[in-house]
């Protein structure tokens, strides 16, 4: 197995785990609390919310703009 | 039955000195710096600052709740912003004008909110907090190695890596910068629930 396979198979992970979450939220809310209630509970924080859009609107500069 | 009205001094204060989101910009900031990408360091340290200043103040009364909330811009402006990735396309002066309109414009939006008593949030939620934590580290892993390896991104890619060359074609871009868009007014409509919420 080489280095490339193991970190896609890593971040395949990461991305497995996220979808399998989303799913949990959405058939047992009561278990896994949804995303957007704990942004929710989160966002409260002007900090909490700054940062959150910062790291969104990175994305879009680094993937959109940066060379 | 109706469910007792509560008020910011039932809420718990947080016991931490350091505002770990601030900590999060420092950090971030930091290892921007050391990826080669000073300007954005600055970006990241700049509004770490702002928030040391701005948090003087503390949290904002019951009173604030009441705010209407802003009203935000939907389908249109998802539409206007693939668009310009499909007639301009990506690393064009257009698409930086978009891409920095958007966040100046969402961090005014917010910024301009104080913050709001503290709530509890549910236990689990750190389920969600443990996946980000641990794509930003297996991110941080990948891109030590790939250092290490003298840059190979062939053999050591990091996120950024495996996804840039999938953004070569216009029409995945315009995809792409929509979906980013909707998840921007999603996390700002996520931000508008929570100050509606005593």
């Amino acid at each position: 197995m080489n280095s490339r396979l193991v970190t896609e198979i890593g971040f395949g992970a990461i991305v497995a785990a996220a979808v399998l979450l989303w799913l949990g939220s959405r058939l047992y809310p009561k278990k896994i609390p949804p995303l957007t209630t704990v942004l929710a509970g989160l966002m409260r924080k002007r900090s909490a919310r700054i940062a959150l859009v910062l790291a969104w609107w990175w994305v879009g500069w680094h993937f959109f703009v940066q060379n | 039955m109706a469910t007792p009205e509560r008020h910011a001094a039932d809420y718990p204060r947080s016991r931490l000195v350091v505002d770990l989101p601030v900590a999060a910009l420092f950090l971030t900031s930091l290892a921007h710096w050391i990826r080669g990408a000073p300007a954005d360091g600055v970006v990241f340290a700049g509004a770490a600052v702002l928030l040391l200043v701005t948090e003087r103040h503390g949290t904002a009364s019951d009173a604030f709740v009441a705010t209407p909330p802003a009203r935000l811009p939907g389908a249109s402006l998802i539409v206007a912003v693939a668009l310009v990735a499909l007639v301009f396309g990506r690393q064009t002066v257009p698409m930086f004008l978009t891409v920095v309109a958007l966040g100046v414009g969402a961090l005014v939006v917010e910024w301009r909110e104080p913050s709001l008593p503290a709530r509890p949030v549910p236990r689990r939620g750190r389920l969600w907090a443990a996946l980000a934590i641990s794509w930003c580290l297996w991110e941080l892993v990948s891109f030590v190695y790939e250092q290490a390896a003298g840059g190979l991104s062939l053999t050591h890619p990091t996120m950024s890596d495996l996804v840039d060359p999938m953004l070569a074609n216009r029409a995945v871009q315009a995809l792409a910068l929509g979906v980013w868009t909707a998840a921007g007014l999603a996390l700002l409509r996520a931000a508008s629930a929570a100050r509606r919420v005593a």
